[in-house]
């Protein structure tokens, strides 16, 4: 077993970790890749375990957008969400398109949010 | 040297001769119908980006011709063609201030709105509509206008999941009886009836029986996500309570937050696999009418869908 501060430790690296994709989603334009939680999967997880994904975008992607779109509360649930679903029902019953040879799901954050989120306020204006 | 000087004088005045003749025989003038069917004939084989550049020559060296409206609204087609919609509206709006009564400003109405539609501006293709509309008398016309509105509403149905296709059925309603058959209303009512009486899946029941973890995925005939959502949580709940049960509090405290973005994405998931199900079942009966394909915008990364009725 972990001593305790090393536990702490870890809850502590748990919420900066996450503070940090919050702050990331303040930015003017900030990509996923500045999620550092997911930046940091992205580049050093993902490629050495391999990447198994069945859907586009990739469940890391998608996270950092939802996250981007909608904060961390509601990023973090759709992208819960999203890692219980990839490969399994939604692979019959969405969309999909060939990407580097590979079947991939279409399954993008506008899929998921279209029932709660209204997105007629970004909308561009009428021409002059 | 008398010889090569009456050469040299005979082949000067021959030249002096020949040349201005030479040249106005090469010389082309390009007359309004030449340019006008050449800019035609190029907008008919689809080439639309050089269509447009020879429309705009057109407008710009004979301004006084008949064809003038026309060949504005070819290069408005152009950009609608080449899916510059933003452009392509403003172009069709230029037409329209002209205020002249031709068929090329009452087509510009429509195609501004589906240009706006095409953006994802349903709203302001409808406000398009409405004002012409108000500024038209002509029947057929209007029939034209709340067969649009019509279409516009069935759209944003399948698009937005809102239930728009009562107002589509008010509209198909104004259109008159002369024009009812040739538009095939019935047929549009009956269809419009059936996607509103579609099998569907309660959402909030959907989210009720996400209180057991997977219940709503079951509810919705998604039995994997069922099966993986129920087994992730009740592991992550054995596991949140086996670390507090052993007073690693830290631990179980992790764990807990780990869990509860599942379970609560379980949750929504299921309200969203029900609304994706009804989406679905509309679409699917829609489409034996109006030709609802589902397509891929690939610039927003987003699910879009194109709707086609032929007139």
């Amino acid at each position: 077993m972990l001593p305790r501060n090393k536990l702490t430790l870890l809850v502590l690296f748990f919420c900066l970790g996450f503070a940090g994709i919050s702050s990331a989603q303040n930015q003017d334009l900030p990509g996923p890749d500045k999620n550092l939680v997911i930046q940091f999967f992205q580049e050093h997880i993902s490629p050495v375990d391999g990447n198994r994904c069945t859907m586009t975008p990739s469940c890391s992607a998608y996270a950092a957008q939802a996250i981007q779109k909608h904060g961390l509360l509601m990023g973090w649930i759709m992208a819960c969400d999203r890692l219980v679903r990839c490969g399994q029902d939604e692979v019959t019953l969405a969309p999909s398109r060939y990407i580097n040879a590979e079947r991939l799901t279409i399954d993008p954050v506008e899929a998921n949010d279209f029932w709660w989120f209204n997105t007629s306020e970004k909308k561009k204006s009428p021409v002059k | 040297m008398k010889p090569f000087l009456l050469i040299l004088t005979i082949i000067f005045v021959t030249l002096c001769c020949s040349c201005p003749l030479s040249a106005k025989e090469q010389q082309m003038v390009i007359t309004p119908d030449m340019q006008f069917s050449y800019a035609d004939s190029l907008y008919t084989a689809k080439d639309h980006e050089t269509a447009r550049v020879e429309f705009k020559r057109f407008v710009h060296f004979f301004p006084t011709d008949e064809r003038l409206q026309e060949a504005e609204f070819k290069i408005a087609m152009c950009l609608y063609l080449q899916q510059h919609y933003h452009d392509a509206a403003k172009a069709f709006n230029q037409i329209i201030l002209q205020q002249k009564e031709t068929p090329f400003t009452q087509e510009s109405y429509f195609l501004q709105a589906r240009a706006f539609m095409e953006m994802g501006n349903t709203g302001y293709a409808q406000v398009v509509l409405q004002n012409f509309l108000k500024l038209t008398e002509d029947v057929d016309t209007k029939d034209k206008i709340y067969q649009e509105l019509a279409r516009i509403h069935i759209s944003t149905s399948a698009n937005l999941d809102t239930n728009t296709l009562e107002t589509a059925q008010n509209y198909l309603s104004l259109i008159s009886p002369g024009n009812a058959e040739h538009f095939g209303v019935d047929r549009q009512h009956k269809t419009l009836e059936q996607a509103q009486t579609a099998p569907q899946k309660n959402p909030v029941l959907s989210g009720i029986f996400s209180i057991i973890p997977g219940g709503g995925f079951l509810y919705c005939g998604r039995y994997k996500d069922a099966l993986v959502s129920f087994c992730l949580n009740a592991g992550l709940m054995v596991a949140a309570y086996e670390a507090f049960d052993n007073d690693n509090t830290a631990l179980g405290g992790v764990i807990t937050f780990v869990e509860t973005g599942f379970y609560t994405g379980n949750i929504h998931g299921a309200i969203t696999a029900a609304h994706k199900y009804n989406k679905a079942q509309k679409i699917t009966i829609l489409n034996r009418e109006f030709s609802l394909g589902s397509t891929l915008d690939l610039t927003n990364n987003g699910l879009g869908f194109s709707l086609n009725h032929p007139f």
